[in-house]
């Protein structure tokens, strides 16, 4: 750990950047993957992206250079992604119809349909399961997504979620269970449990 | 492990269950690549140049641990090399006298206070 700090703070400004620019070329294609499947909303994996790479480049001096860049991207997204849906769960729900000081509507709410988002969600699978995914708890779709999407080992998640292996084993169980339930009612039958066949 | 598949392959109702997340695993595995728009990665990279990184600190902790180590190595090695010789000789006439009885010897305003002790005597 310290022998890092050392070798980072050995280096200028510039090496840092250029370290740093090489990284991200190389990791944001998937990293951004990543993102979408935790948000599916483009503009939402990109502000969600953004924010992980800025607080990479501040924290850089605390990355083990032994360790894959990738794991550690996905551990600083995972935990500003459950704090964002953990806020947005505590905001007061407020009334559409409220006005403003002035008397004037206070939101303006964005046309979902219009959404760029559509034309890269509406295939015939991909929709209903990203759907899922969003409709899940966010340690849960975490989870699941690094399972299953990533295709990381237990091991490689709870590292990156911080946790132990036997709760990445749950989280994973569970919200395949959840995602599967929410499937089972926007496409019926696909993943139906049916023993008497 | 073993059990478990043994188990699988003689209840329906698990064998069920096993190929529904199988297949659940499967189209999640398969959902295609989701690219970022052109230019993403520039415009984070401006981003970040005009971004401060936080300043190098070594957590206290860290530090005053290697400073513990540090000097509880130096001791050792001193006692080892330095102090574990023996520091008593002989003088002339064969009698053993130790550094601080020989420097008062030589000195006489050394430790004026502290008897003149002769070792072997």
């Amino acid at each position: 750990m310290i022998a890092t700090w050392i070798k980072s703070a050995g280096r200028t400004k510039e090496e840092r950047l250029e370290l740093f620019e090489r990284l991200v070329s190389a990791s944001n294609r998937q990293a951004h993957n990543m993102a979408m499947r935790l948000t599916a909303n483009s503009a939402e994996a990109e502000d969600l992206l953004q924010e992980t790479y800025l607080r990479a480049f501040r924290f850089f001096h605390r990355y083990d250079e032994n360790l894959p860049f990738t794991s550690w991207i996905y551990r600083i997204m995972t935990n500003l992604h459950i704090d964002t849906v953990r806020r947005r769960t505590r905001l007061k729900t407020v009334s559409i119809e409220q006005t403003g000081s002035d008397g004037n509507q206070t939101w303006d709410l964005p046309d979902q349909k219009a959404a760029a988002d559509c034309e890269v969600m509406c295939y015939a699978l991909e929709e209903p399961l990203q759907l899922g995914l969003k409709a899940m708890t966010a340690e849960f779709r975490t989870a699941v997504v690094l399972a299953d999407v990533e295709g990381l080992s237990y091991e490689e998640i709870a590292e990156v979620m911080q946790t132990s292996v036997g709760t990445v084993r749950s989280r994973i169980h569970r919200g395949r269970k959840q995602l599967r339930e929410y499937l089972d009612k926007s496409c019926p039958g696909r993943y139906e449990v049916n023993f008497l066949q | 492990m073993i059990a478990v598949r043994a188990h699988v392959e003689i209840c329906a109702s698990c064998e069920a269950e096993l190929g529904s997340l199988r297949a659940l695993k499967t189209d999640l595995a398969s959902l295609p690549l989701v690219e970022p728009r052109e230019g993403f990665a520039d415009d984070v990279m401006r981003l970040v140049r005009n971004e401060k990184p936080e300043p190098v600190r070594v957590p206290v902790f860290a530090m005053v641990a290697t400073s513990v180590a540090a000097a509880a190595l130096a001791v050792l090695l001193f006692n080892a090399f330095i102090g574990g010789t023996d520091r008593t000789h002989l003088a002339d006439d064969g009698a053993r006298f130790d550094e601080a009885s020989d420097a008062a010897v030589t000195n006489p305003d050394f430790g004026s206070h502290a008897p003149l002790i002769p070792v072997g005597r």
